[in-house]
């Protein structure tokens, strides 16, 4: 049957309602619309924490950070289908992480996508003009070695190759707050002992791997398909195959991002991984393979429950 | 890495096809964000940003689980909120019956806001 017909869509809906039943659906909507509304509070809540558990707390996500998503959604009467097919192929593809290894918070984040868009030129733009329009100083390649805390009252920064230097040399300016934007268990700078240490966090190590092909679908033999039938376009994975005692799926998701120039038939693939992806696979997967570019990423923490 | 990215966000960078930057970028990885992340959008909209959304795809989505494909639908949650309101709107229309209401078709369109 034609799938995109208006046939088509109600077949598709039926297909759901049969795999998935009435109930699994709908509690899961309202349970991410409850998070997202809790979430959006913060917007115009004038109100300052002290610390991630005072907010947590404040929001009542005290229970949902301290259980598993698996457990969350069972206990709201979620079906095992509804929630490892679907949900878990949303915190696989968005956090690396199994439905029951991460948080509920989280969960159902990962089913909050809502009105996802992107910036056409990258998202960093809006960070570059973050930076441009507040008119700060940006000092790259610039190692702090050393914060420490003034008489006066203020932070001052010893810092390695600022402006080319070789030398350590303290910044002549001083701060009123310093905010330490990277992981903490990574930072080689001397802090004060005031600073209380924070626990280390791991983080989900990723495989990403982008790469142009002319083929306009994966193989679909690949995926135990009719060789004249087409791959989905972004193919999400569960956890469900294992749990069976089958083979893991050997990637976390793997999309066609669109062509790489308007009217070209090359597209873009990218490919999330917990292991590297070879040449030969690709090649498998995808019969003509032009550009390929790998990254090992460090992107989000580990989303272990939390006790605040 | 060759990377004409700002690189003040590591987890915002993108690379180019063949390193080619007349070729559409393809983000590395953060790439979308969504309605609730509202700095953003407001950035976005204040900077002039131009933005694509990914939510009217007519494309498929597939689950996998290492052998077979479990399921096979048109962009999930786009599916999973149609067939919702859908069905809300059928359950309203069911249980405003069962209290012997009469609905026009334009109420029912009036009331749904979903």
């Amino acid at each position: 049957m034609g799938e995109s017909s208006f046939f088509g869509k109600i077949w598709e809906n039926i297909k759901l309602l049969w795999r998935y039943g009435y109930r699994s659906p709908m509690t899961t909507t309202a349970l991410v619309k409850q998070m997202i509304d809790t979430y959006l509070s913060l917007y115009s809540t004038v109100t300052q924490w002290d610390s991630v558990e005072s907010v947590s707390s404040a929001l009542n996500f005290t229970d949902i950070v301290a259980q598993d998503s698996a457990t969350y959604l069972a206990a709201q009467g979620v079906g095992d289908a509804f929630a490892y097919e679907i949900v878990e192929s949303a915190t696989r593809v968005n956090y690396g992480h199994n439905l029951d290894k991460i948080h509920a918070l989280e969960g159902m984040c990962s089913m909050a996508a809502n009105g996802a868009k992107g910036i056409k030129k990258g998202n960093y733009h809006v960070f570059k003009r973050f930076l441009k329009v507040s008119k700060a100083n940006v000092h790259l390649n610039t190692l702090v070695t050393a914060l420490h805390y003034t008489p006066e009252g203020r932070w001052a920064l010893r810092t390695k190759g600022d402006a080319g230097s070789a030398n350590e040399v303290t910044l002549p300016e001083t701060y009123d707050s310093v905010i330490l934007a990277a992981p903490y268990h990574t930072l080689t700078m001397n802090l004060p002992p005031s600073v209380a240490p924070v626990v280390p966090v791991e983080y989900v190590h990723l495989h990403v791997t982008l790469l142009s092909t002319t083929s306009p679908s994966a193989n679909p033999e690949y995926f135990g398909l009719d060789p004249a039938d087409t791959v989905p376009h972004m193919m999400l994975t569960t956890a469900q195959g294992i749990r069976a005692g089958g083979p893991a799926p050997e990637f976390n998701s793997m999309s066609y991002h669109g062509r790489i120039a308007p009217g070209r038939d090359e597209w873009v693939v990218k490919i999330f991984s917990e292991k590297r992806i070879d040449d030969q696979w690709l090649s498998n997967m995808f019969t003509n393979v032009g550009w390929v570019h790998r990254k090992e990423v460090n992107l989000f923490p580990s989303s272990l429950l939390r006790d605040f | 890495m060759d990377c004409p990215s700002h690189p003040i966000v590591t987890g915002s960078t993108v690379v180019y096809p063949y390193n080619d930057t007349s070729l559409k970028p393809a983000e590395l990885g953060a790439s979308i964000f969504v309605d609730a992340n509202k700095n953003l959008v407001r950035a976005a909209k204040e900077f002039n940003l131009d933005v694509i959304s990914f939510e009217d795809g007519n494309e498929q989505l597939g689950v996998w689980d290492g052998s077979t494909i479990l399921v096979t639908v048109r962009v999930i949650l786009y599916a999973v909120r149609s067939f919702l309101t859908r069905f809300r709107r059928w359950e309203r229309v069911a249980s405003l019956e069962r209290f012997g209401k009469i609905l026009s078709c334009s109420g029912a369109t009036a009331t749904d806001h979903q």
